[in-house]
């Protein structure tokens, strides 16, 4: 009647015939950086126009009509969890410090319409998001990625990555701090589900991922073999 | 085909939530499939104990870091609600058991959204005094409210002791029973112990182990002060490092470590519901040392609680209390007998078969239909469970 505990043990993942995925990695990994450098020098110009700033406060209204409702509320609570660094004129309305940030672009009060975030995670949030199909890489090659996007992220090259991985080294991308989502290898999924097709739901877990963190760029690194369902996925996306 | 059952369980400190969602999932009748749907980085143990496991970052984990502020849980909350909204249309689950202390908006808004499932919370009780009321209006949203039973139960002053009444009661939920422990020779064996020593268990999560001036490094101290002491260490099956352990300390990792639970004489825990209520339930005389930073669970309570029984005894860090008097009463051999046949009085039954058998049961039935009661129903405490579609609460 009842179940486990269970050693259940993963089949080793499928490598390409080759078996370079490390030196595939490396590759993906060095023009990755090469077109992150640019993308950030491209943003850092668009960036430093006074249109590119009244554009965006206008979407921002735009999307948020209805800021000025409860502003000092979210002021409030964007304070309280550090979102919103100390106002110069604490005592002016909402309207007035969003105002005064339009002529002031070195004020300390950046944004008072949702979302509330600060100067800082305003630049993060800039950073372009790339997701990392990671799926069958073997620990040794997780772990060479992760490094490498730690070491970018040291450097200052900013992006946001997201692994989707099979692996189970969750401490790993836990300990520096790195997003991930998990999907099960097909050898597990279709143990519990063997009345379903894998690369179905690899279709549409990868559909999801795709609609949930919009990705600017997607990189496979998976050394595990993928028929076209994840790729169609990502194509489907980037055509909308 | 046979019936679903998705567990989905919160991040929380430890892995209580996920233990009582494996718990039950594993008494399951054949025929019924389980599916946890966890945001705890405990997902791997899910997998390694043979269950279909779906993952999703919680919110502290989105942006990397414990940074996640409101715009970051908003769009949690949003991503979790498609996430989980595809689950159900992928496996279809007849019942939805949700163990957590705050019911997301995600979630609350899946469950308006999704009429024909049966939603259950299975709450933990023994909340601190005052707090968790965000959690508890939300209560309505479920079918049915399942309280785990809490030996600490009449120390309780948290918010849903005055709210009982509205949920199901079953005995305390344990991974394993205790017929499933391993015998204490095979257990010594298992772990490399020496036979005829004093075997100290210790799992505390916070302090360093090699700073004498942390309660892990001073309860290391003391316990090596005395020769027939054999000690040794859990090291947390999600941490992410390895911990340098002082000469002589024997480390253990994996799930459940309950199993080794027959070779212990003595052991030094925090109080999180889960390991509280092994150790308790499988007779081993213990040191709770409360972990007080936690959100929700008083752990400070069912600590003190157990030493008020005198099943335990109970240290506080920055307390009055003197670690190194309490070690001794544990590991004094008359006071020690004293405490073993008071845990023989206090055990319990395992209340994981009796929702385990009330789950399947509710599988089986439509929702709005009034159906027999389940053949487990002798094992519910308070009311017996009855197949009631009226919301709780």
């Amino acid at each position: 009647m009842s179940r486990g505990p269970s050693k259940g043990a993963e089949a080793a993942p499928a490598r390409d015939p080759d078996g370079s995925t490390g030196q595939d990695l490396e590759v993906q990994i060095q023009d990755l950086e090469h077109r992150l450098d640019h993308e950030i020098r491209r943003r850092q110009t668009v960036e430093s126009s006074t249109a590119y700033h009244l554009g965006t406060r206008l979407l921002q209204v735009a999307e948020w009509p209805t800021w000025g409702v409860g502003a000092a509320g979210r002021l409030g609570r964007a304070a309280l969890s550090g979102g919103v660094a100390l106002l110069p004129e604490r005592a002016s309305v909402a309207a007035k410090v969003y105002l005064g940030k339009l002529v002031d672009r070195d004020a300390e009060a950046w944004v008072l319409v949702p979302p509330l975030i600060s100067a800082r995670r305003r630049v993060a949030a800039r950073f372009p998001t790339v997701l990392f199909v990671a799926l069958g890489l073997e620990d040794d090659d997780l772990e060479r990625l992760v490094g490498r996007l730690v070491r970018m992220r040291q450097e200052g090259r900013g992006i946001r990555p997201l692994i989707v991985t099979n692996s189970v080294r969750f401490d790993l991308m836990r300990r520096y701090g790195l997003t991930f989502e998990y999907l099960p290898s097909a050898d597990e999924y279709v143990r519990h589900h063997p009345e379903r097709a894998y690369e179905g739901y690899l279709q549409r877990r990868m559909e999801q991922l795709m609609r949930a963190y919009r990705p600017d760029r997607v990189i496979s690194v998976a050394s595990e073999v993928i028929t076209a369902g994840w790729m169609g996925a990502v194509v489907d996306f980037s055509e909308r | 085909m046979g019936q679903t059952v998705l567990f989905i369980t919160s991040n929380g400190a430890g892995l209580g939530h996920l233990t009582r969602a494996m718990a039950v999932a594993r008494r399951l009748p054949e025929g019924i499939k389980p599916i946890v749907f966890t945001l705890s980085q405990g997902a791997p143990i899910v997998r390694e104990q043979g269950f279909f496991v779906e993952y999703l970052p919680s919110a502290d984990y989105l942006e990397g870091g414990q940074a996640a502020r409101w715009a970051t849980r908003v769009r949690w909350n949003t991503l979790f609600r498609e996430r989980l909204l595809q689950i159900l249309d992928l496996y279809e689950p007849a019942v939805v058991v949700f163990d957590g202390t705050y019911p997301y908006n995600g979630l609350i808004e899946v469950i308006e959204a999704s009429p024909k499932v049966h939603w259950i919370w299975c709450r933990r009780a023994m909340w601190r005094p005052g707090l968790g009321k965000n959690s508890l209006v939300r209560t309505e949203k479920f079918d049915l409210v399942v309280e785990p039973g809490e030996f600490a139960a009449e120390a309780d002053a948290g918010l849903t002791a005055e709210r009982r009444h509205e949920a199901r009661q079953v005995a305390p939920i344990c991974y394993l029973d205790r017929d499933e422990l391993l015998p204490r020779e095979a257990a010594e064996a298992e772990l490399g112990l020496e036979p005829g020593r004093l075997h100290v268990f210790m799992q505390l999560g916070a302090g360093n182990i090699n700073d004498i001036s942390s309660a892990v490094g001073m309860c290391v101290r003391r316990f090596q002060a005395d020769p027939r002491v054999q000690l040794v260490f859990a090291e947390s099956s999600i941490a992410g490092r390895a911990v340098n352990l002082p000469a002589g300390v024997v480390k253990v990792r994996g799930y459940p470590l309950a199993r080794f639970f027959n070779a212990f004489d003595v052991a030094v825990s925090a109080a999180g519901y889960n390991t509280f209520h092994e150790l308790i339930g499988y007779g081993v005389p213990s040191l709770f040392i409360p972990n007080a930073d936690t959100a929700l669970d008083d752990q400070v309570a069912r600590a003190r609680y157990a030493e008020a029984r005198g099943v335990g005894v109970c240290w506080e860090e920055g307390g009055a209390g003197d670690l190194s008097v309490q070690i001794g009463r544990l590991v004094d051999d008359e006071e020690r007998t004293q405490m073993r046949a008071r845990l023989a009085d206090a055990v319990f039954e395992n209340g994981a078969l009796a929702l385990a058998t009330y789950v399947a049961h509710l599988a089986g039935a439509k929702k709005g239909q009034v159906a027999a009661r389940p053949r487990a129903s002798s094992l519910f405490r308070g009311r017996a469970p009855v197949a009631s579609t009226s919301r709780d609460g």
